[in-house]
């Protein structure tokens, strides 16, 4: 078993005792399932993308919940910081995030 | 001295707009630009001060036009009122700090004050004015608590201190944060869980479905009530001796007695077909119009002060992409169905001119307005159900391939959705009532002389026999290809004006099944009332406005035949 301490980015909270089997899951946004949780490891590049996400709270090294994935084919629903956001899915591919329960 | 109402969108800064200000409003646009920001006037420390609602903006490095505006406006004001999303710190604190660097004298304003308790979290005020350099206050605005201090803190305005270089804000704010914010887990609340129930993937579409029903029903339902049992009774109890009195003192015929009073039905005055200005002019917009218009209103702005529409516009996305839009194009949509010219107006929301010309092109072919749908409905029920059915599907049908077509052929991108969703809130009544009786009376403002004038002129035209002319010169178009009577011409020269006025003029002409379905369809389909025209025209810019005109008479042409030969294929 490999204990991990997340590093303090950009101004959060660093997780303690946080305990991980194996390699993290690394995804995009888009894949993931309804009630999992990531933490988010790149934006994607290009400065109104990014600008546009940072301003609505998706930022390197935030925590995410799933809330619905692709509602009628559509965008993904995520809660982050308490407020839910919807993104588009072809933002949302490009968006890594490190799974914290695989709901695999 | 000009005051600054700044903050991310959705942190209620339109609430608390309101009740620092009083009854005078004024909405304009900036200079050049289709953002709109609201002024009006209010007293602080025996001064009257202008308070000016700026567009919600999350930075001050503009991802938007309403941010780009936002951007600018901030030089041109004296003090800045920050109004903060309480519930959301982190998040609304960037553009604080870039508030903070233009060295104005500020203040902020914690709104939401209510929910922080709920969701768990404690703000230390006094720590985060010592963090900020300015004073802070707490308020609520649905419930109006706190507001006063507002004016209390305005006189202590001072600029706060400039903390953060560019690029090292968000750790600056984590580390504000920390000190001021603590979080505890709390159980959902109820409106907690119906937000999670929104977006489920099975839940979510049956609410929708469930809204979308009772709004249906409520509209129809409620609006006919007001009709039948209250306005009609009105124009017969109240208006109807007066008018009678007048066309008597007429003599019951003459070129005044026909411009005002119209024509004598079986020697009484019929309301709905005698046509004067003063008895149909005032009749269709008043007593018929006016119920399902207020239902309309009531309904949309109920949905919009809870936060529904976010939540609708997230599930539609996926199929208004196909037809070149993105979710929340659905609101200019919705709105049209009220009038058409909000729904045109509210066209600015859309960032590309693709999504803006398809999106416009659509309202003024497939969104019949609310008055048309008034009267189309009182003309086809009697007809029974059938002939609304196949109307409103060839509307829809026609709305999704118009709108496939015009996605494949125009050139440029729909952009991505990106929406913050707001949690479940009770609405505040007395903003949705101001909302609904601003949005009744720019209805009768700018309905009601259309109409007067649309009968007046049609009036005129039947009398010096212009309109025998024209609908002699259209008649190939209108027997032949619509199979239409000539005289619906004069009904389809009315709509340039009135769409409503148009359909009344259908009543009398004897129509048979078939052709009601035709006309009426044609009605909604070929061109936008004149109201909502000169608004497109606008909004669009010359170029696209001839093309969209050139789609709205081919699409006329070639839906009109191809439904009056495949209902007549069909033996209707």
């Amino acid at each position: 078993m490999v204990v991990q301490n997340l590093e303090k980015m950009s101004g959060r909270k660093p997780f303690k005792g946080f305990i991980f089997t194996g390699e993290k899951m690394h995804k995009a946004l888009s894949d993931m399932k309804r009630g999992e949780r990531a933490t988010v490891k790149e934006c994607p590049a290009g400065y109104m993308l990014k600008g546009r996400l940072e301003s609505m709270g998706v930022r390197e090294g935030k925590t995410l919940e799933m809330i619905s994935s692709q509602l009628m084919g559509g965008p993904i629903i995520i809660e982050i910081d308490g407020r839910h956001i919807a993104i588009g899915k072809g933002m949302a591919k490009r968006i890594t995030v490190s799974v914290i329960n695989s709901k695999e | 001295m000009k005051i600054q109402l700044m903050g991310n969108p959705n942190v209620g800064k339109s609430v608390i707009f309101s009740r620092l200000t009083g009854t005078h409003v004024v909405a304009s646009n900036y200079s050049g630009t289709t953002v709109e920001f609201k002024k009006g006037s209010l007293r602080t420390g025996g001064e009257k001060a202008e308070l000016v609602d700026v567009p919600g903006s999350y930075t001050l490095q503009p991802t938007n036009r309403a941010e780009e505006v936002a951007a600018k406006m901030v030089a041109e004001g004296d003090i800045i009122i920050n109004v903060i999303d309480a519930t959301n710190l982190e998040r609304n604190l960037m553009l604080t700090l870039q508030l903070l660097e233009t060295g104005k004298p500020m203040i902020a304003v914690l709104n939401m004050w209510d929910e922080v308790l709920e969701h768990g979290i404690t703000i230390d005020t006094g720590k985060l004015e010592e963090e900020l350099g300015i004073p802070v206050v707490t308020t609520c605005g649905i419930s109006g608590e706190g507001v006063s201090s507002i004016k209390e803190a305005l006189k202590n305005a001072r600029p706060g201190k400039p903390i953060a270089k560019k690029g090292d804000e968000w750790s600056v704010i984590g580390d504000i944060v920390e000190k001021v914010q603590k979080i505890e887990h709390r159980h959902p609340t109820i409106r907690q869980k119906l937000a999670h129930a929104s977006v489920h993937p099975f839940m979510g579409p049956a609410i929708a479905g469930i809204v979308l029903l009772f709004s249906f029903f409520f509209v129809v339902y409620v609006g006919d009530w007001l009709h039948e049992e209250v306005l009609d009774k009105i124009f017969d109890i109240l208006w109807l001796p007066v008018v009678t009195m007048l066309s008597n003192v007429m003599g019951g015929e003459g070129l005044l007695h026909n411009m005002l009073i119209g024509q004598l039905i079986d020697g009484a005055i019929d309301f709905e077909e005698s046509f004067g200005l003063l008895t149909t002019g005032l009749f269709i917009p008043l007593a018929v119009v006016m119920p399902f218009i207020f239902c309309f209103y009531f309904v949309l702005s109920l949905l919009e002060d809870i936060g529904y529409l976010p939540r609708l516009g997230t599930m539609v996305d996926n199929v208004m992409h196909k037809i070149g839009l993105h979710g929340f194009s659905i609101v200019p949509m919705l709105l049209g169905i009220g009038c058409n010219v909000p729904g045109a107006m509210a066209g600015r929301i859309l960032e590309t001119r693709k999504e803006k010309f398809i999106a416009l092109t659509l309202l003024s072919i497939c969104v019949p307005c609310m008055a048309q749908i008034a009267m189309v409905v009182a003309l086809l029920a009697q007809a029974g159900v059938a002939g609304l059915a196949i109307v409103f599907s060839t509307l829809f049908l026609l709305s999704i391939i118009l709108g496939i077509v015009m996605k494949a052929f125009i050139r440029g991108e729909t952009p991505e959705l990106l929406l913050d969703i707001p949690p479940y809130r009770v609405p505040y009544w007395k903003s949705m009532a101001k909302k609904i009786y601003m949005r009744m009376r720019g209805y009768i403002r700018e309905a009601m002389p259309y109409v007067l004038l649309g009968i007046l002129i049609i009036n005129i035209l039947y009398t010096i026999g212009v309109m025998d002319l024209l609908s002699r010169f259209f008649s190939p178009v209108i027997t032949g290809l619509f199979g239409l009577p000539g005289e619906a011409g004069g009904a389809l020269i009315a709509g340039f004006l009135r769409k409503d006025v148009a359909v009344g003029m259908l009543a009398p002409m004897g129509l048979g099944f078939r052709q009601l379905i035709v006309a009426s369809v044609l009605l909604m389909i070929y061109f936008p009332c004149a109201a909502t025209f000169v608004v497109l025209s606008k909004e669009l810019g010359a170029r696209d406005m001839l093309k969209s005109t050139a789609i709205m008479l081919i699409v006329t042409l070639v839906v009109g035949t191809l439904l009056n030969f495949i209902l007549t294929a069909a033996g209707l």
